[in-house]
């Protein structure tokens, strides 16, 4: 998870955080507890979070947002939609995870 | 969720034990691990003073159970180099510090230097990270890759080390 949410990063890097389950809110990503999270919500920024929030998914939020989900060895990644900004992004997180650091074994 | 309540068990939950067991005499591990944390907390403080890093055992555990496995690279780190500087910047990088910048220079049996330069979200650059040390290019087989609009190293990853 913390691959994604960095790759994410690449793109927002004043992104802000929500853990999914227990909507704890984490302005500085440092903050994330990682160990406990199974879904999160990367804000673009404070202020998106903020106005996500505030007003839910309304249209002008779109985009704004990216759900990432651990399953099971898989991540999942939800966007409104595809555009050049989130295909980049997701570009960036299937690099990220793409990685061998992430499976390679040393003995 | 893990629940050590000292180093030592944060080093033996995250699988590295071997940093206590293969030290001679193992039982100085600890205490030489709590100096290299107090000497790398002294080096946060002279350069970021009242910003630094809480690298203390207690913030360490505490980051662990938060945060298990990117402390197990640290951890891992802590067996890999004797650096202080270097294992600060390790610390950056796990908080967030993004690589803006490494500049290494080697030449065989004459030199090699690593320059790293960290910087945070809003731009902030961390003073370069400086090494002379050739060992210490091992911690640079933790550091993520991917790219985006171009190459990027972001990130400090545990390695995944085998069982024997």
């Amino acid at each position: 998870m913390e691959v994604a949410v960095r790759a994410i990063r690449q793109h927002w890097p004043q992104a802000a955080f929500e853990n999914g389950l227990t909507g704890d809110r984490y302005d500085q990503f440092w903050e994330v507890p990682f160990a406990e999270i199974e879904e999160i919500f990367v804000y673009r920024d404070a202020k998106a979070a903020d106005a996500w929030e505030e007003h839910g998914a309304i249209p002008e939020l779109s985009n704004t947002m990216v759900h990432l989900l651990a399953d099971d060895g898989t991540i999942t990644a939800v966007i409104d939609e595809r555009d050049a900004n989130t295909e980049q992004i997701l570009e960036a997180i299937a690099s990220g995870l793409g990685d061998p650091i992430l499976c390679l074994e040393v003995a | 969720m893990p629940n050590p309540t000292s180093l030592e068990e944060a080093i033996r939950h995250s699988g590295e034990g071997w940093l206590i067991d293969s030290f001679a005499p193992p039982e100085e591990a600890i205490p030489y691990l709590r100096q290299t944390l107090q000497a790398v907390r002294a080096i946060g403080q002279q350069r970021f003073e009242g910003n630094a890093p809480d690298l203390s055992e207690k913030a360490v555990v505490q980051e662990y159970i938060r945060n298990p496995l990117r402390v197990r690279g640290f951890l891992q780190s802590l067996g890999g180099t004797r650096s202080t500087e270097m294992l600060l910047m390790v610390w950056r990088i796990l908080q967030g510090m993004e690589v803006k910048d490494i500049q290494l220079s080697y030449r065989k049996r004459e030199q090699f230097e690593v320059r790293v330069v960290l910087e945070s979200a809003y731009g902030e650059e961390d003073p370069p990270y400086v090494s002379n040390n050739i060992h210490d290019f091992v911690l640079f087989r933790h550091i993520g890759i991917l790219e985006s609009g171009g190459p990027i190293f972001d990130g400090f990853y545990a390695l995944r080390v085998r069982e024997a």
